[in-house]
């Protein structure tokens, strides 16, 4: 790997595929579980590479590139969050729920990429927030910094979330009549 | 998925599911990213950094040429600062003028008598630092130079008898005398020094001063300005590319030159150059043709004949070698004006709608200042009065050249002969 980087160091096409393809498959679980669908994934994980190779030069290769690869495709993923969320603030959970009901019910069986799409399927506020506290390890006060939300509305939507990813993963389908 | 209720276990899921999710690698996608890495909008210049070293360099330029006083020497305070009467100096000029001009030996020993009385109250040389300043122009150069060619001469004068052998080491008192006289520029000095002890710098002199020696004091004051200045034609071969590897043809360069020495060993130089630069450019460091807007990848390269007219300014520092050879360093801006620049297009695609496969630009692109000169270079002299200088450069870009606003690296070797 340290080979790999030094090629894309020097722009080496060759390396620069090599690391994509390496990584392709870690950068679009993290990618998907933001986007909800693999096409804005792609994006978004392509994107996040863009920077990766326009600034591995500052990347020193005695350390690990994972954690250096996973900070960057996240704070692209926010991004692009940020650009078609129509709603980044607290958000009336009827109305959360009111959009999964017309979400189809899960198999019984999920996968690991279904499960992540449907994480991506909730409501940019709540996926965010879920992506980011649950899994990336990110704490409210980051969180509310990143997004331009409070830590309190933090909070909230990550309970919000909670509750509308484990109404996607039941095996019910709501119904409003 | 039964307990689900349990917040732990839900996000245990999540977690499980982000770190075991496998995704197949998809072609499509790298192609997407191959072709957003192809599309990397060329790097902006520092301008900072590049308009630092040009205001510096200009900055240097102005310190350097702020007018100051001519060569002055303080005057120390000593009892016996030795200082001739006016009079006397008036009379010496005379003197030393009819000895030149009559080559009378007759008048050589009028001259000996007068300045045997000068030399006399001179003496207080030996024991003081003395220096003074002097209103007359009298150079070290030729005076020291040429008293010391005169070994060489086979005239000899009536001291010949006495001079000691010349190969002879002279006392060290008799050096320091000769020395310090040299350096207090006063002619009458010298000369009495030289009729007095047949020595000059400790050695024996086999001839006459030379006469230039004497003239020196004597020459109008633009005479010994024009001096200072050099003029010089040069030739050189012009090697340029927008990066340090992609060099293809070389042009040409000519130019004229004048250099003015501001202090010993520094000169400033401008001129006129002209030049043919040929490169060839990437499509991605050439700045999109207006009828290519919408499309800034459609070009693949541009091959350029750019013909330039480059006033450079530079500043010279030159380091003396043996036998009045000199080494240099130069450093300075340029201005290019672009009188035609010719550009052949080679696009990515087969050109569906009638791009102009090539185009020109006349007078159409300036660049003040825009350019960083570098080089170092050697010089002899040929004869008297012409030198041969050898200078490679390099000009680097402090600015976008030409329409397609790149970075023109230029380089190559200046043959010079120049004009003292």
């Amino acid at each position: 790997m340290e080979l790999v980087i030094k090629g894309c160091k020097k722009k080496d096409r060759q390396c620069q595929h090599n690391l994509y393809r390496n990584y392709y498959s870690y950068g679009m679980s993290i990618c998907v579980r933001y986007t909800g669908n693999e096409a804005d994934a792609v994006e978004v994980l392509n994107d996040g590479f863009l920077k990766v190779f326009n600034n591995i030069e500052k990347f020193d290769e005695t350390k690990p590139f994972k954690p250096w690869l996973r900070r960057i495709l996240v704070n692209a993923c926010i991004d692009h969050i940020k650009k078609n969320a129509k709603h980044n603030q607290l958000a009336d959970i009827t109305e959360a729920q009111l959009e999964q009901s017309q979400i189809e019910a899960p198999d019984h069986d999920l996968s690991y990429e279904e499960i992540l799409e449907q994480i991506g399927k909730l409501s940019p506020a709540y996926r965010a927030v879920f992506n980011l506290y649950v899994i990336d390890g990110y704490k409210h006060h980051e969180i509310a910094e990143q997004l331009g939300i409070t830590a309190s509305t933090s909070k909230a939507n990550l309970t919000r979330a909670k509750a509308a990813l484990r109404s996607l993963l039941r095996k019910e389908v709501y119904q409003y009549g | 998925m039964d307990d689900m209720n349990n917040p732990d276990s839900l996000e245990r899921l999540a977690k499980e599911a982000a770190e075991g999710a496998k995704y197949e690698f998809s072609p499509g996608a790298w192609s997407a990213m191959e072709q957003k890495l192809d599309t990397v909008p060329v790097k902006p210049f520092a301008w900072w950094r590049w308009g630092s070293a040009a205001v510096l360099v200009m900055a240097t330029v102005a310190i350097l040429l702020w007018p100051s006083d001519g060569p002055t020497q303080e005057v120390s305070q000593t009892e016996e600062v030795v200082e001739s009467p006016k009079e006397t100096q008036v009379e010496e000029k005379v003197l030393a003028k009819e000895r030149v001009k009559s080559n009378d030996q007759n008048a050589n020993l009028k001259v000996d008598a007068a300045q045997a009385d000068i030399a006399e109250n001179r003496q207080v040389l030996r024991s003081n630092q003395v220096t003074s300043s002097t209103s007359t122009s009298l150079t070290n150069i030729g005076l020291t130079q040429q008293a010391l060619v005169s070994d060489n001469q086979s005239q000899t004068t009536n001291a010949q008898s006495s001079v000691p052998n010349y190969f002879e080491e002279a006392p060290v008192s008799d050096r320091a005398l000769s020395k310090e006289i040299i350096e207090s520029r006063d002619l009458s000095l010298v000369d009495a020094n030289y009729q007095s002890t047949n020595r000059l710098f400790g050695k024996p002199l086999l001839g006459e001063l030379p006469d230039v020696a004497i003239y020196q004091d004597e020459q109008p004051e633009d005479e010994a300005d024009f001096k200072r200045w050099i003029l010089g034609a040069s030739a050189s071969f012009d090697w340029t590319s927008t990066q340090f590897e992609s060099f293809t043809y070389p042009g040409v360069m000519l130019g004229i030159t004048a250099e003015y020495q501001f202090a010993k060993n520094w000169t400033i130089q401008s001129g006129v150059t002209y030049s043919v630069k040929k490169y060839r450019a990437w499509g991605e460091e050439y700045e999109t043709p207006n009828w290519a807007d919408f499309a800034p990848r459609a070009i693949y390269a541009v091959e350029a004949t750019c013909h330039v007219i480059d006033v450079p300014i530079n500043i010279k520092k030159y380091f003396d070698l043996k036998d009045n050879k000199q080494f240099f360093v130069s450093s300075g801006i340029s201005s290019y004006i672009m009188l035609r620049e010719n550009y052949d297009y080679l696009y990515r695609f087969d050109n569906p709608l009638q791009w102009p496969e090539e185009f020109s630009y006349e007078n159409q692109n300036n660049h003040y200042l825009g350019i960083l000169n570098m080089s170092v270079g050697y010089q002899k002299p040929i004869s008297k009065k012409f030198i041969l200088s050898v200078e490679p450069f390099l000009k680097m870009p402090l600015t976008g050249i030409g329409e397609g606003r790149v970075r023109l690296l230029s380089f190559g070797t200046n043959v010079a002969i120049k004009l003292r």
